[in-house]
């Protein structure tokens, strides 16, 4: 069973990374607002032809 | 027009995300935005500026849909010179990038007025770029919480063999090593994730209480200590993942307690009031400049109704001087050259001019508001209650557990240290510290919804306990609306109403506004001068030619007004009058008769049982008969009153052990809203209240009093009820815990079960006390515009 230790070392260093993520994340403010985008969604590109594809 | 401008550049999309019938919001009066090209103002407000390409963000009240969002983030399309826009929905806030150099501050915001999204820039704005600098607050506990997370999802997979019960196969190196990779991440838990509690409870302990953390730090504090012991004697795997789990729902639960204190909070910043430019006197003339500009020996122009922003000494002008958000006195103070006019004060005069013989303070200002002298006496009773039982809870629940601990160790059942963290744990003093926020924070909503807009927490409490309502008349009882208002004198040509309209509008007093709304719009080109008015008694000004007087028989009397009526003629009228002289010739009379509101006489009907009544006005008791069939010939009325005496009544009152609400208009009322429990100021049009007052109550909504005053008594129940429930929970937890056959897992769960099971159970009961007063339906009255 020497092979489990390695294995649970690579686990926590991939979900370390998802750490990582979530709190730059955090720290660049992409969780500041979480009800903006669920308006915007109800927004219709179509309407508008000349319209590029919405910014991020 | 909003939509011919929408229309022209493709934007007709609009409209099918709105509702038809939504008011689109029409171009008031066109305001002058030309102040935001200077370069201190634009320094200040824009976030970047380097010429070419400018970034702000403002605050637009009046966005309230998906509509508006989809608008605004596309105003590129309606000028080239906006490169992008960001909304940010619960903050009422757009972000825009625009080239300056092509479309100048004050030019965005006077797009954005077209469109109906006035921006707000008054000092709300600068206080609230502060404030978002410490919104991180809400990052850090996301980032607290994230690290809680990690934590606890890994431990319980490292953990995993030891659920199973497979130590034995594994054996003891990876055993071994699971422990301490175990301790590894529970250490990031304890010294970041719990780091508030830790902090807080050192706060409390060193000064000596015992807060309600420091149960909590005792528990994280055993289970890690426990742990660590098992891990590095092998004698066991320790309760890390439990601690990890602990720290993550005690960390939920305070993530949605400040969502949901976001959106209950008292949304009108008191510190919008304040203006924040002044006009300058200088040899090149007057401008306009931001107050913190202003330096000492700086003259600037004060004029009628306006705010005086700095200490200053009066060089010009008659002062009456309004220092109601002060001191709380409403009565003008008279000033003269020479004499100093405090920051804070109200010009109610004509136009002055001051010099500053201090720089001004905004941090002055806004400390007003927020002056022990607006800050009421604590509410008796249920605060206390909150307060007591966070006192005595913490030492109740360290003795419980130190007893359950020493028992099991007294009689050597292996569970000691089991008993004493899960009676640590279990018990939760959040629900009962969150009964009344939460309650009262949902009345508060209700009734915001049915437009009275209370204070805060203290003051809905304080509601609760009310046994006495003095209301103001005019105003108040009656409408300020011209309604069959007639006019009896010789006929006024246009011109004429107009230069009435334009000194009329001059005047804050109820019966210039009734007047001016009735006349017709004032010329452009005309200009009022000498304007002067002696509160009570009538206004003067000159335009153009023409001295125009307004105002009382009196006033005109005093003014030697040749032709006027003789005063037997008209004293029997029920209506209030205002008389008319130009240039010195009496011209002829408004009436306005008084108009009550809707609905009076069924609210003093239900009130009368349960609250003692008090009608008081400033005006003379042409009116008696007629409020005694409103309000029922028993009433309390008193008549020609003061505003001091006013304030001295509603003393008499409390003295007599009455718990007193006054409902008043504002203007005249300052000091008797401050001296009663609550105060609450009726408005027609939002601006016109006093910071003294606890509540802001909308002028049609007032027939539903008894229903809010009902609901205000149901949530004191709904308070205690919820208390109750919170205890029993404890007690039953506790017992549980204290055989030591509890996991910490399950404590940690349990608690902030029980605080959303308390806090569900106050929103809950709350809406239905709503329900049972009347209050459940949408509000019939239409929207404001």
């Amino acid at each position: 069973m020497n092979i489990l230790p390695i294995l649970l070392v690579i686990s926590l260093f991939l979900a370390a990374a998802f750490l990582a993520a979530f709190l730059w994340a955090t720290r660049t403010g992409q969780f500041e607002d979480t009800f903006s985008p669920s308006l915007r969604v109800l927004g219709d590109d179509e309407m508008n032809p000349e319209n590029q594809p919405s910014k991020d | 027009m909003v939509f011919a401008l929408l229309h022209e550049h493709g934007l007709d999309g609009f409209y099918k995300l709105q509702k038809p019938g939504t008011p689109a919001r029409q171009a008031g009066e066109v305001l002058n935005y030309a102040w935001l090209d200077t370069p201190e103002t634009r320094q200040r407000l824009l976030d970047y500026d380097d010429g070419v390409t400018a970034r702000v963000s403002l605050h637009l009240p009046t966005l309230h849909c998906a509509a508006c969002v989809w608008l605004l983030e596309r105003l590129s399309l309606i000028h080239n010179a906006v490169v992008q826009g960001r909304v940010n929905f619960p903050r009422r806030q757009v972000s825009l990038v625009f080239k300056i150099n092509d479309l100048s501050f004050s030019g965005l915001a006077g797009l954005l007025h077209q469109l109906g999204y006035a921006p707000d820039l008054s000092m709300a704005q600068d206080s609230s770029r502060s404030k978002n600098a410490s919104a991180p607050d809400g990052r850090k506990l996301a980032a607290r919480l994230g690290v809680a997370g990690f934590a606890f999802g890994n431990l319980m997979l490292l953990n995993f063999p030891f659920y199973l019960g497979l130590e034995a196969e594994t054996g003891s190196t990876l055993t071994r090593w699971l422990g301490g990779a175990s301790l590894a991440l529970a250490l990031p838990v304890v010294v970041y994730s719990a780091s508030d509690y830790w902090k807080a409870a050192w706060r409390g302990l060193k000064r000596g209480w015992l807060v309600l953390e420091v149960p909590i730090v005792l528990g994280i504090g055993a289970l890690l200590l426990r742990s660590a012991y098992e891990i590095f004697t092998q004698t066991g795997e320790g309760y890390l993942d439990s601690l990890a789990g602990l720290v993550f729902f005690l960390l939920i639960g305070r993530w949605f307690q400040q969502r949901t204190y976001e959106a209950l909070s008292f949304e009108r910043d008191f510190t919008a009031y304040f203006p924040m430019n002044a006009t300058r006197i200088s040899e090149s003339g007057e401008s306009s400049v931001p107050i913190d500009e202003l330096a000492l020996g700086e003259r600037i122009l004060i004029r009628h109704g306006e705010i005086i922003p700095a200490d200053t000494v009066l060089i010009k002008g008659q002062g009456l001087i309004d220092y109601a958000f002060v001191t709380g006195e409403s009565d003008p103070v008279e000033k003269q050259s020479g004499d100093c006019l405090f920051a804070g004060g109200r010009q109610t005069g004509g136009l002055l001019e001051a010099e500053i013989i201090r720089p001004v303070r905004r941090s002055y200002l806004t400390s007003l508001w927020n002056d022990d002298t607006f800050a009421k006496a604590p509410a008796q009773g249920l605060a206390r209650l909150s307060d007591h039982a966070a006192r005595w809870f913490t030492p109740l629940v360290l003795i419980a557990a130190a007893l359950a601990g020493w028992w099991h160790a007294a009689a050597g059942t292996g569970r000691a240290v089991e008993a004493f963290t899960a009676v640590l744990i279990v018990a939760c003093p959040c629900a009962l510290a969150l009964s009344a926020p939460f309650t009262l924070g949902t009345a508060m909503r209700i009734l915001g919804r049915f437009r009275l807009y209370m204070k805060d927490d203290a003051a809905m409490e304080r509601l609760s306990q009310i046994n006495r309502l003095v209301f103001d008349k005019t105003g108040t009882l009656s409408h300020s609306s011209p309604r069959g208002a007639t006019y009896e004198g010789r006929p006024l040509r246009l011109e004429e109403q107009q230069a009435l309209a334009l000194v009329a509008r001059s005047s804050l007093h109820p019966g210039s506004r009734q007047l001016a709304d009735m006349l017709p719009q004032p010329h452009g080109q005309a200009t009022l001068k000498e304007f002067e008015e002696v509160p009570g008694r009538g206004i003067r000004g000159m335009v153009g030619t023409h001295r125009i007087l307004i105002g009382s028989r009196a006033w005109l009397q005093s003014a030697e007004t040749a032709a006027l009526p003789s005063s037997t003629e008209k004293s029997d009228r029920k209506s209030a009058q205002t008389l008319v002289a130009m240039d010195g010739v009496f011209v002829g009379t408004y009436f306005f008769p008084a108009t009550w509101r809707t609905g009076l006489r069924t609210m003093f009907e239900s009130l009368r049982p349960r609250f003692g009544l008090s009608i008081l006005s400033g005006d003379g008791d042409h009116q008696r008969l007629e409020l005694e069939t409103l309000a029922g010939a028993d009433i309390d009325m008193t008549f020609a009153l003061s505003p001091q005496a006013k304030l001295d009544h509603i003393r008499r009152l409390q003295a007599g052990g009455a718990r007193v609400a006054m409902i008043g208009d504002g203007l005249n009322d300052a000091g008797a809203l401050k001296q009663s429990e609550i105060g609450i100021s009726v408005t027609e049009s939002a601006g016109a209240f006093s910071p003294a007052c606890d509540a802001i109550l909308d002028g049609e909504a007032l027939p539903l009093l008894p229903r809010f005053l009902d609901l205000a008594r149901r949530s004191r129940t709904i308070i205690l009820l919820c208390m109750g429930c919170s205890v029993a929970y404890n007690l039953l937890g506790v017992s549980i815990a204290s055989t030591g056959r509890l996991s910490p897992v399950v404590c940690a769960i349990l608690m902030p079960v029980s605080s959303v099971t308390v806090a569900a159970l106050a929103v809950g009961l709350t809406h239905l006390a709503a329900r049972r007063c009347g209050l459940q339906t949408a509000p019939s009255f239409p929207e404001a515009v």
